[in-house]
């Protein structure tokens, strides 16, 4: 895997969008399994850095993953 | 009462937005008590996982919590069980944590800093228009939309979104550092 390739693999496992299994687990994206250990902590402070940068733009200060859980959540009730 | 569990009070019952609130509180101490844990775990789906729960607690919630920042404390125990639980299942042991190591103390989120903020939006905006089209559309969409449909909506490769978005976040940390905000010190 070359520098830009790990770089896009990374980035795909930084979205906080979840696909669910049929017993309605997240799962991880298909991306995080190619990653090594290593990429898998720099995944890590991505998604925190982004979380960040989400809340940042959005009108109401909510992440990706808090919007991600309300869209669940609303599914729900 | 802390305002944690102020914030996890009002969302008792099941009121999504008091919820949202409560979440933004946590949701960045929950992630980085599972930083031990991220050669193990999609932490993300972990965070989410711990998140939805709590959720339930809230809205069927007999179980009362008690102490400082109960609900912390406890979204905190719940990620924990769920990462180890989650790496076993999925046959990486290896590479969790000792079980006896001690736990680090995780605060309680500080308040936003408003500044570093404003210098992300400044950052973003300074951006070239396909990255800037591309980091724009994750961050807006990325809670909802999986990568290929954003990029299918763009009219972009998955590859191709992927790699605006890679450009993008190193302008955008550059432009940050040169506003004496370090993207280390933006992930400690």
């Amino acid at each position: 895997m070359n520098a830009r390739e790990r770089e896009a693999l990374i980035e795909a496992a930084v979205t906080p969008f979840r696909e669910r299994d049929r017993e309605g687990r997240i799962i991880p994206p298909p991306a995080w399994w190619d990653l090594p250990p290593d990429a898998c902590e720099e995944a890590y402070r991505f998604q925190l850095v982004t979380r960040e940068m989400e809340k940042a733009v959005d009108p109401a200060g909510r992440s990706g993953t808090a919007r991600a859980v309300l869209a669940r959540i609303m599914g729900m009730t | 009462m802390t305002q944690i569990d102020s914030l996890f009070a009002n969302a008792r019952g099941g009121n999504p937005d008091a919820f949202a609130d409560w979440m933004g509180s946590v949701e960045l101490p929950i992630r980085r008590s599972l930083q031990r844990f991220a050669r193990a775990v999609d932490v993300e789906a972990i965070v989410q996982e711990a998140l939805l729960r709590m959720w339930i607690l809230a809205r069927e919630g007999d179980r009362e919590l008690t102490g400082e920042n109960a609900s912390l404390r406890f979204a905190l125990g719940i990620a924990r069980n769920l990462a180890r639980a989650e790496a076993r299942r999925l046959g990486r042991e290896i590479h969790l944590p000792p079980e006896d190591l001690p736990e680090v103390p995780v605060e309680p989120d500080p308040p936003s800093d408003p500044a570093l903020r404003r210098a992300i939006r400044e950052c973003i905006e300074r951006l070239a228009k396909k990255p800037l089209q591309a980091l724009r559309a994750r961050l807006d969409l990325g809670g909802l939309l999986a990568d290929r449909d954003i990029a299918r909506r763009m009219g972009m490769s998955v590859n191709a979104f992927l790699q605006n978005i890679v450009r993008a976040r190193k302008q955008v940390a550059a432009c940050l550092e040169g506003k004496g905000f370090p993207l280390h010190e933006v992930m400690s």
